[in-house]
């Protein structure tokens, strides 16, 4: 099979959930859809590199990851506050099944650092198992399973009935780990 | 377990995923389970962490994928491929060229200095030495400056080729003929030395091995000068030559 066809065969295989990956990841259809071109690009520039078929989709994640990190390195728009000011749990939270609007979402990850953006958006990405995160960030587990609780707070901080005003306006803070 | 233990485990625990994608493990589950059987606190944490999982998975992964990205990903890859495709044989086709115009000088230098090869002269010569031997052999021998005529009267139905072979680092025409029992495979081969000076003659004489047998022949007549020497293979070299009543 030649580099072109190995690619179409990934494309058709993979395109779905890379986009998706990279609409989390950025917030942006317009970003999604230039990330996942590239990252095919990539990864025909590349195809030597993959040597086991079967963990494809994880090194299409990994290289369009780094090309998000590429495009975001020089552009950092920092409000930053620490991880401190997230608390860990809400206290009690509803027992009924909550409604998540889209928007509501990417509005939250979006305050995420994407350090806390990735491990969570993979999470819910159900095939990466903590083992697949920390790999893909090159972290170890601990602190993968560390980022991914607190994202989660966050996000049911962010998305809990009442929080509408705050999460994804302009005046909303980053949520990082403190490093600028 | 105590809350304190749940509650950690409960913030790691993969409430949506599918059976078997939890990581915490058999027997953390088991004990959490237990726990959470038995607090009601904790057992509600629980419900509402797995409600906000599925809640977030699912709006997680339900982004629309924009009409005809595929095409248009498998366009512009199909794309970047050509042009990568292109650029290798760009490349590749300046070097084939270079290549070529390197072999065609190369080919041009060496095709000057060889001689044109005649194949119809090849064609013409060996039909007429297979035909006329005698008379191929006096072509040859004019051709190679000697007398067109040997010394001793050969038996053309025996001639086999003439060539010509090294004797002392020179080349020296010769005629070669067989023996007409084709058991004994034995031949005869005469050597033409010309009076050139090229050959110091004036030493040779007769000789015999255990397997071969030279005879020296001075040309007389119209042969004057030349010397024959012919090398059988412990034939006599009567054998070679015509009976008396076939010569001329």
């Amino acid at each position: 099979m030649s580099p072109a066809n190995e690619v179409s065969a990934l494309i058709s295989a993979h395109y779905e959930s890379l986009y998706r990956y990279a609409y989390r990841l950025s917030g942006s259809a317009a970003d999604a859809e230039d990330l996942t071109q590239e990252t095919f690009g990539k990864a025909l520039a590349r195809l030597g590199q993959l040597r086991e078929s079967d963990r494809a989709k994880a090194w299409l994640f990994r290289i369009l990851r780094n090309q998000y990190l590429h495009r975001v390195r020089d552009q950092k728009r920092h409000r930053v506050v620490p991880l401190d000011a997230v608390g860990d749990l809400p206290n009690r939270p509803e027992d009924a099944a909550p409604e998540i609007d889209g928007a509501r979402l990417q509005a939250a990850l979006n305050e995420l650092d994407e350090a806390f953006r990735t491990p969570v958006i993979l999470f819910y990405f159900e095939e990466f198992s903590y083992r697949d995160i920390a790999e893909h960030m090159e972290l170890p587990i601990g602190t993968v399973m560390s980022r991914l609780a607190r994202a989660k707070a966050h996000l049911r901080a962010a998305l809990a009935p009442g929080e509408d005003e705050e999460a994804g306006t302009p005046g909303a803070k980053k949520v990082t780990d403190g490093v600028p | 377990m105590e809350c304190r233990d749940a509650q950690f485990y409960l913030r790691l625990k993969r409430h949506a995923g599918a059976p078997g994608t939890d990581e915490l493990g058999p027997e953390v589950q088991g004990a959490l389970a237990e726990h959470c059987a038995a607090c009601p606190a904790c057992a509600a944490d629980s419900r509402a962490a797995a409600n906000f999982d599925r809640a977030l998975a699912a709006a997680m992964t339900d982004v629309p994928v924009p009409a005809g990205l595929q095409a248009r990903l498998l366009a512009k890859t199909g794309a970047q491929a050509a042009t990568a495709w292109r650029a290798r044989v760009s490349r590749a086709g300046v070097l084939a060229l270079a290549a070529s115009v390197l072999l065609l000088i190369g080919l041009s230098a060496v095709g000057l200095s060889r001689p044109v090869v005649d194949t119809d002269g090849i064609a013409n010569a060996a039909d007429l030495q297979s035909h006329d031997p005698e008379t191929a052999t006096r072509a040859f021998l004019e051709k190679n400056g000697a007398p067109p005529a040997l010394p001793l009267p050969f038996n053309y139905g025996l001639h086999v080729f003439n060539g010509e072979e090294r004797v002392g680092g020179r080349r020296v025409p010769v005629v070669v003929f067989r023996s007409p029992d084709p058991a004994d495979r034995g031949t005869a081969v005469v050597y033409v030395f010309a009076p050139d000076g090229r050959f110091n003659l004036s030493q040779l004489r007769e000789a015999q091995v255990s397997g071969s047998r030279v005879q020296v022949v001075p040309g007389d007549g119209p042969l004057k000068g030349f010397t024959y020497v012919v090398l059988t293979t412990n034939l006599d070299v009567q054998r070679f030559l015509r009976a008396p009543s076939q010569r001329g």
